[in-house]
């Protein structure tokens, strides 16, 4: 090889390399093709779609609706309540239902975490979907999707705000992507102008997206204009409604709180003319609505429910909170979780006449018969009545699987819409809708009493008022909305106290004068009967009880005092809510402060906000206070 | 010598040249002064290409082309050369040659410094080196394991003892607190990841370590954490040298962790299923002891029935290992090569576990012209290794160790369970029949590598005045990870409802592709003998690209083998209401370009300074910050060769150099998914939702909180070293001195959660390392027929953390295999990797409650009340305080309240030791040799995480229990009966040696750290070499057996499987805990290695 061809190679590297440095900026501005750009998510109507799904996701999952905010965080008051004997450990979920939690639970910071994760993916969509061109330039069709999902992500946003204030108060609020922000730090901000930013954000929404019918692929399960109306009625409530007050450490409310009524008048009633939605005549069926793909709820009662499926989006309803199955053949082991108030039952009607207790109070559990062939059912005692609105045997999973069945969550349905109109209605005294508050209340309580004539209501402003802090309890138990419900009535301390005395006088059984639960027995004697996953009503009035159907046993004082044959079984009734030795009632369920009793820790103006986590407190560096509370 | 000449040039291009000549042979013979022949010697016919070297007898068979005279150039290190004319009639060429007393023959000792060598006495940096000579005694799978202890500066951390386990090497302790703190290795001058745990050790010439900054920082990027520059075996000019070793050998564990016998363990049991885990009798009205394990007055038979040894099944196999390597080398005078072939085959101690790995390298170089020389280097890899082993980044659902320490520890009467092939994971007791789950959880991990390099080098002016050299690097590899789950394993067992009971598999492949580009320049002017200057100018393009693609299978048939699920995935078929998972991919790539610089100027080889400076541009950083340079200096003075010195006449001292530098380097280790810019990601996990029931829609969602400030992470050091010879060279000593300081480091920060993300990569934060290293080699004794040669080496370093985020003072970090809290400390002005726990105090005993209040006599409502002012840990146990419970210190106010909580904790501790290092004897005695290599850790404490779950009942009945529990608190009298008398009780506790087993929380406490201090006899090696003479009448040239033992013994008072055990390695905040570990063995081989 001669050296001029040497030459020239050296002279060709030296070319190529000059030429690599030249294309420098662009060689290094290197981006994988696995993800995706602003300008990538933003310019396309698919990539969009799915950024508006991940905000979705943050609504799913044990550190969302599918556990803790549904079943931990609002248990505690007169419907259901998470008790354990262990001994009390402020960091379990039990001490979260029971008011007595404190910043070292994990289980905040990890709800906490989930919350704003999903405000900032809604914070982007909310600023990149207008500035994109399709939202500003697109064919119409890509313009009406685009604004449908800008529409989903403000009321997204929306949602975890007020899920966020109603547990903490004055939460840290921005509605700017993280990014956009000068600084990672930001204070506590008054949840008056947070709830107004959110309350307007809703305004917008519901002009962006469509009612129901008009987008059928959505179903329940992705936010139409009837929820973001119905969703704008509940958080207009909450920020008119009381709440725990920084400034004055006491529960108080604005004072123009009636503007917030009229707000949720407004939108309740504009749903209400508008007929897209209507209640289900069967109760029973919305439940059963959430549990399979198989629909029951053809008047679209369910207007937004929150869907769950997989490990990580899954929700735990009918695991850890629901009807329960203990080895049974065709389920397993599920369900059991927070259990009613014993005293809840009888806050239903005396006569039985009300379909939703026997839909809402499992106060059965399903077993094995000895050949571990048969699915059968048998009574529980009153301390372990688990909530029947959620059943894994209405799900599609059978067998022995443990763990989660996809069960769905309901974020808001008509009847809620209904009775926040006549609620709203009463206090601004509008009875100008096009049907009066009390045809509204009616409606809720027809359906459920069927046939059966419902009970008179009186329709002066504090009677009334009252008979819709009644008919919610009755409505919604075991659906997140009694605790909120009662903090913004300012009724938790009252309402509290008043569940203890009533739970006094069913554990103590005296006097016998002015006690409502004197009739109530002390055991009841049930045996194995099959369980056939019929109706609830079916199979609540087939319990094998001796004395007859469910509501004449419990409401009975009984006489037998050894087990008959043909039930064996001695379950404690009265006699469950306290400790008895030798005969001798010692402590009650309510006063037992060792362990997990009864809202135990509850203290009025203290306790109605939860504390911000340790750790939440300590990357804020000071710069977030915690709740007086817990300080 | 052969008349072809292959040359094969690669740059860009490949060419072939045959030439033909007419031979005419002459030997040249070449022997010194006292006539001993000199082997290796370089012969020259001038004005030719012809040439070659002298054998071990110091002849060459010469060919000489074409007609008449020839001059004869020799030339040999360390010997003047000569020029002698060959005449026509000669047939063979006598040559004495004479010494060269002007060089010192250390001056040939050449270190690579990055880019070219240097002579080791014009060496200014720290850098540590071995030879093969070091390796050699080392018949170990990997490079990485061969070096424990060698290098001075350098840890060498084997983090357990499964084939192909990880092994961490960190270059003057660790500078960040998040990353990878790992060096940069080099191989032949092309970057190759993770290159000593994938190299053998018969494959490696040198390895040169660059541990100051000041000479990383040639290597700009990622220079941070040191430089390993590893000089793969090259051919020598001569005949061909083929040359074969094997060894075979076994394995076998050198202890284990004793536990409770078969009457302890049910004794233990009786007590777990009759005591409330809050100290009050449980009646056992179901029977459901006696029906597990017979009435209590049965239980003597347990006495008589042998203990099943669980580890010793499962652990306790001699594992046969095998290697053979084959290698050929040779080359004329233009042309060298080096080819190797090795083929490794290990067996785990545990069952189902194992190493094969076969390698084929070739290293080809040619002159093509007295400028031109090209270079060829390729090496392919083939690697499985079996089997899931015990450990599992996961919780301790997914570590298996347990299984075999904890599985009742006998077969027979009751529910009997040897092993059972058709065994599933058990949900009471939360494990698995051992050997069963051992047997049917397979992983296997393939991969492929190809690693191919062509070098050029042009001499643009003669005499290597400029020089141009070209270096192209391709690195490929693929791996594949077959991974099944049986029916034995927690996760089909307890995630059910994904998995329906049912196994299930994960495929995972990936590929990753690296090319390296450098071209340099190099520039020595000859000025005078006086002075020397060599200037570098250089350039170097990076490129990776890797891909990813996994997919779980479930639902296969639930007695479905691991090789039928792989081998048929379709035979797979979800239940009604179930969806396979989908799949997922990912490509993740990085750019990297880079300008750098170098001038090296010597004064008489006295005084020697070097300057360097580098600007590195990568990807990983947004367009504003992805620039930066990193300069440095050093400086070297030589001491004993100055007037003064030579004037003081110290006999004793014969050679002294003190060097000092200061340099940056930085360090780009991180993600490079654009973290400076948003940026969405598709998954179904974290973003997805389902839209209708029974499935799942995947959703775009943003990982990572962009910060487009990020830049590159710096680091600055100093260092001063000192070389001296002492007693005429027969010690020398180097002692180098550092400080580093880490400055804006790129950390994965906590942030404030209402960004919506918890983590930011972000620069914040200092560390420093500051440490002396101390290298000790010489000869002990030299006589005829034995020597004993000894080197050792020791490192003190200390690191701390000087700031972190936003002036926090320390904030906490989970290891994660289970403990209540976090169980690590990150805090300003203590190093990395504090345990962070309560302080132990033995164990409650009667004296710490009141007599009067407690009420005992009834046992299923007994209450014990401790007296005013003791420690009450119940909340932090997750268990009522009673006699008998482990009992932890209060360390804030007492006064105010006993009660334990989580600001109790303290610092208990870290992994980092005071000092290590080696100890290497090596000993010749005629044609024997031995060598004896020791090294060492003092003052690391070690995190025994296996002894807090062996110590605690949390989670599960029917778990055996570590031995030293047969001595704990008895609550039981003789006669199985709950102890209601407080002097009964008082009576049978006398000799209470411990607290009966926790049964809350897994918490972290003093008594599980300990001593992780170890003195390893890690190699031990004797070997024959068969005399020249005998050589003379055999076909081989050389001939060497050998028997060695590795890890022959630990002195250590750590009582787990291993002090250097380290099972949490994700994150560099967690080190030192043995968790679940696979046990390290004891590997004793002979083998054989000959030369043809």
């Amino acid at each position: 090889m001669k050296y001029s061809n040497t030459n020239k190679l050296i002279a060709l590297i030296l070319i190529v390399v000059s030429l690599g440095l030249g294309s420098c900026k662009k060689y290094l501005d290197y981006q994988s093709p696995s993800i995706l750009n602003i300008d990538q998510t933003f310019g396309d109507v698919n990539n969009t779609n799915s950024q508006v799904i991940g905000i979705y996701t943050e609504l799913c999952g044990t550190n969302g609706y599918g556990n803790q905010l549904s079943i931990t965080f609002p248990a505690g008051t007169d419907d259901f309540i998470a008790r354990t004997t262990a001994q009390y450990d402020p960091t379990t979920y039990y001490a979260i239902s029971n008011f007595g939690t404190n910043r070292y639970n994990i289980l905040l910071y990890n709800v906490m975490v989930q919350l704003y994760n999903g405000i900032e993916r809604a914070n982007i969509a909310c600023k990149y979907i207008p500035l994109s061109k399709l939202y500003t330039n697109g064919t119409a069709a890509q313009k009406q999707q685009m604004a449908m999902y800008y529409g989903e992500a403000l009321t997204l946003r929306a949602q975890f705000y007020y899920e966020l204030i109603r547990n903490w108060g004055d939460v840290p609020a921005s509605f700017v992507p993280a990014a956009d922000r000068t600084s990672n730090f930001s204070p506590n901000v008054d949840r008056d102008s947070t709830y107004d930013h959110i309350l307007n954000d809703l305004k917008i929404a519901e002009n962006l997206v469509p009612w129901r019918d008009s987008i059928p692929s959505y179903g329940d399960y992705r936010i139409t204009k009837g929820a973001v109306k119905g969703l704008r009625a509940r958080i207009a409530l909450a920020c008119g409604g009381y709440s725990l007050r920084t400034k004055t450490q006491m529960m108080g409310r604005r004072s123009d709180y009636l503007n917030y009524y009229q707000i949720a008048y407004n939108e309740c009633l504009d749903i209400i003319n508008s007929g897209k939605h209507g209640l289900n005549p069967v109760y029973e069926n919305i439940f059963k609505s959430l549990h399979s793909s198989v629909r029951y709820d053809d008047n679209n009662e369910l207007m937004f429910e929150v869907a769950m499926y997989g490990q990580v989006n899954d929700s735990y309803l009918g695991a850890s909170f629901g009807l329960s199955f203990t080895n049974t053949p065709s389920w397993g082991t599920a369900g059991g979780g927070p259990t009613a108030m014993p005293t809840y039952f009888y806050e239903f009607d005396s006569a039985g006449n009300d379909a939703r207790r026997d839909v809402t109070l499992a106060y059965y559990k399903v077993i094995t018969d000895a050949t571990q062939t048969y699915n059968q059912k048998i009574a529980t005692s009153s301390t372990t009545i688990t909530c029947g609105k959620f059943r894994k045997s209405w799900t599609g999973f059978n067998g022995a699987i443990a763990g989660t069945y996809g069960i769905n969550w309901p974020i808001i349905r008509y009847a809620d819409v209904l009775l926040m109109y006549a609620e709203s209605a009463n206090e601004l005294q509008n009875f100008s809708g096009s049907i009066t508050p009390l045809a509204a209340l009616q409606m809720v309580q027809q359906r459920a009493y069927g046939n059966n004539s419902i009970p008179v209501t009186p329709t002066d402003h504090d009677g009334f008022f009252n008979a819709i802090v009644k008919e919610r309890l009755l409505e919604f138990g075991g659906e997140g909305i009694r605790k909120y419900d009662l903090i913004r009535w300012n009724l938790i301390a009252s309402k509290i106290a008043e569940t203890k005395a009533k739970l006094s006088l069913f554990a103590f059984g005296s006097p016998a004068t002015n006690n409502p639960y004197y009739n109530g027995p002390d055991y009841v004697y049930t045996g194995a009967t099959t369980f056939t996953n019929g109706t609830c009503a079916y199979e609540a009035s087939s319990l094998a009880l001796i004395g007859g159907v469910p509501n004449a046993v419990f409401n009975e004082r009984s006489t037998v005092t050894t087990a008959p044959a043909k039930y064996p079984t001695r379950v404690y009734w009265r006699r469950d809510v306290g400790y008895y030795t030798n005969g001798v009632l010692t402590s009650s369920i309510l006063n037992d402060t060792l362990n997990y009793a009864f809202a135990s820790r509850f203290i009025p103006n203290s306790k109605e906000l939860l504390p911000y986590p340790d750790n939440f407190l300590n990357e804020n560096r000071g710069g977030v206070i915690q709740n007086f509370g817990y300080q | 010598m052969k008349k072809c000449l292959l040359a094969i040039v690669l740059s860009f291009l490949f060419f072939v040249v045959v030439l033909g000549q007419q031979p005419r042979r002459v030997t040249v013979k070449v022997v010194s002064k006292e006539n001993t022949p000199l082997e290796s010697v370089s012969l020259k016919l001038k004005g030719t290409n012809v040439g070659g070297q002298t054998n071990k007898n110091g002849s060459f068979i010469l060919t000489i082309p074409g007609k008449g005279e020839a001059t004869l150039i020799v030339t040999h290190i360390g010997f003047k050369s000569q020029t002698t004319i060959i005449t026509l009639a000669q047939t063979e060429v006598n040559i004495i040659l004479e010494e060269d007393k002007s060089v010192n023959l250390d001056e040939v000792v050449v270190v690579n410094i990055g880019y070219s060598s240097v002579a080791k006495s014009k060496l200014a940096g720290s850098i540590s080196s071995v030879s093969e000579k070091d390796l050699k005694d080392f018949p170990v799978s990997s490079a990485a394991e061969a070096l424990a202890g060698k290098l001075a500066g350098v840890s060498v951390q084997t983090s357990e003892g499964a084939p192909g386990a990880d092994i961490q090497i960190k270059v003057r302790g660790g500078t960040s607190l998040t990353q990878d703190n790992s060096p940069l290795y080099i191989v032949d001058g092309v970057e190759m990841e993770n290159a000593l745990s994938v190299l053998s050790p018969d494959e490696i010439k040198s390895i040169d370590v660059l541990k100051d900054v000041a000479s990383t920082s040639i290597y700009g990027s990622r220079g941070a954490n040191g430089v390993v520059l590893i000089t793969t075996k090259a051919g020598k000019r001569g005949r061909t040298i083929i040359n074969f070793s094997t060894n075979t050998g076994v394995r076998k564990v050198t202890n284990e962790i004793k536990v409770l016998n078969p009457y302890d363990f049910v004794m233990y049991e009786y007590e777990l299923y009759h005591l409330h885990y809050n100290g009050y009798y449980l009646p056992d009205t179901a029977n459901t002891f006696a029906n597990k394990y017979g009435a209590f007055n049965d239980l003597d038979i347990y006495k008589s029935i042998p203990m099943v040894d669980w580890q010793n099944r499962v652990f306790g196999r001699s594992a046969p290992s095998n290697s053979q390597v084959l290698s050929m080398s040779g080359g004329s005078d233009g042309t060298t090569y080096y080819a190797t072939l090795n083929n490794y085959n290990e067996n785990g101690v545990m069952v189902n576990t194992g190493l094969k790995r076969t390698i084929g390298s070739f290293r080809f170089e040619n002159k093509v012209s007295d400028r031109l020389k090209v270079g060829i280097n390729g090496r392919y890899s083939q690697q499985e290794i079996d089997g899931t082993g015990t450990s599992d980044v996961g919780t301790s659902a997914n570590n298996t160790l347990k299984n075999d320490v904890r599985f009742q520890p006998y077969n027979g009467l009751i529910n009997v369970e040897d092993y059972d092939p058709n065994a599933v994971y058990d949900v009471t007791i939360n494990l698995s029949n051992p050997l069963a789950a051992a047997l049917n959880t397979t992983k296997y991990r393939k991969s492929n590598s190809l690693f191919t390099s062509g070098t050029l080098n042009y001499q643009i002016l003669p005499n290597n005045k400029l020089t141009f050299n070209s270096v192209v690097g391709l690195n490929i590899a693929d791996t594949s990870i077959n991974t099944f789950q049986g029916v034995t394993s927690y996760q089909v067992a307890n995630t059910s409802s994904t998995n329906a009971g049912m196994p299930f598999i994960t495929l995972q492949t990936a590929t990753g592709k690296e090319i390296t580009n450098t071209n340099t320049f190099s520039y020595r002017p000859i000025f005078s003998a006086a002075h020397t200057l060599n200037i570098l100018l250089g350039e170097e393009t990076n490129q990776v690209d890797a891909t990813g693609f996994s997919q779980t299978i479930k639902y296969f048939p639930t007695n479905a083998t691991a090789d039928q699920a792989f081998a048929n995935v379709q035979l797979a078929n979800p239940p009604s209401g179930y969806i396979q998972a989908a799949p997922a991919s990912a490509v993740t790539g990085s750019r990297m370009i880079s300008f750098f610089g170098r001038a090296m100027y010597s004064l008489n080889g006295k005084y020697n300074f070097n300057a360097s400076i580098r600007r590195d541009g990568s990807s990983k950083f947004s367009a504003a910050n992805r620039w930066a340079t990193f300069p440095s200096a050093q400086f070297s003075w030589k001491m004993s060769d100055e007037k003064f010195m030579s004037n003081l006449n110290l006999k004793w001292l014969s050679y002294l150099k003190v060097r000092a530098s200061y340099g940056a380097a930085g360090n780009n280790r991180i993600g490079s998914n654009n973290l400076y810019s948003t940026t969405f990601a598709t998954s179904a996990t974290n973003a997805g939702y389902a839209v209708g029931d029974a499935s799942i829609n995947p959703g775009l969602y943003s990982a990572n909180l962009a910060n487009p400030n990020l830049k590159w992470e710096t680091i600055i050091s100093r260092n001063l070293g000192i070389d001296f010879e002492l007693f005429n060279g027969k010690l020398s000593v180097s002692i180098d001195g550092y400080i580093n300081h880490t400055k804006d480091l790129l950390l994965n920060s906590y942030i404030p959660q209402q960004t919506g993300y918890v983590q930011q990569f972000q620069n914040v934060g200092k560390t420093q390392n500051k440490g002396v290293e101390l290298q000790l080699s010489g000869t002990v004794v030299r006589s005829k027929g034995f020597n004993y040669t000894a080197s050792f080496n020791m490192s003190f370093n200390k690191n701390t953390i000087l700031e972190l985020q936003g002036g926090v003072p320390s904030y906490t970090v989970s290891s994660g295999w289970g403990t209540a809290g976090d169980d690590f400390l990150v805090q300003v002005g203590q190093p990395v990797g504090q345990f962070y726990g309560y302080v132990s105090d033995g164990f409650y005993t009667l004296k710490d409650f009141d007599q009067s209040r407690s009420v005992i006599s009834d046992p299923t409502h007994a209450k014990w009340v401790l007296n005013p002012g003791v420690a009450d840990a119940s909340a932090i146990l997750g268990q009522a305080v009673v006699p008998g419970v482990m009992k932890l210190k209060k360390l804030g106010d007492i006064k105010s309240d006993s009660v334990i909580r989580t600001t109790d904790r303290t610092s208990l501790g870290n992994n980092q030791p005071l000092f290590f290092g080696g100890f290497n004897n090596q000993f010749t005695y005629k044609n024997f040799d031995l060598s004896i290599f020791v090294n060492f850790s003092y003052g690391n404490k070690e995190y025994n995480a296996n002894s807090i779950e062996f110590s605690s009942a949390y989670k599960a009945v029917g778990n055996n229990m570590l031995a030293k529990f047969a001595n704990r608190w008895k609550t039981f009298d003789a006669n199985g009966q709950y102890m209601t008398d407080w002097n009964e009780i008082a009576a049978a506790n006398v000799n209470a040696k411990t607290y009966a087993p926790t049964r809350g929380n897994y918490i972290l406490r003093s008594d599980v750290i300990e001593d992780g201090s170890f003195l390893r006899v890690t190699n031990i090696s004797l070997g024959y070499s068969m005399p020249k003479r005998l050589l003379d009448y055999s076909v081989f040239s050389s001939f060497r057996i050998y028997a060695t033992v590795n890890n022959l013994y630990t002195f250590t008072k750590y009582s787990g499987f291993d002090p250097e055990a380290s099972t949490r390695r994700i994150s560099p905040l967690t080190p030192g805990v043995d968790y679940s570990a696979y046990p390290r063995s004891r590997y004793m081989l002979i083998g054989l290695n000959v030369g043809f």
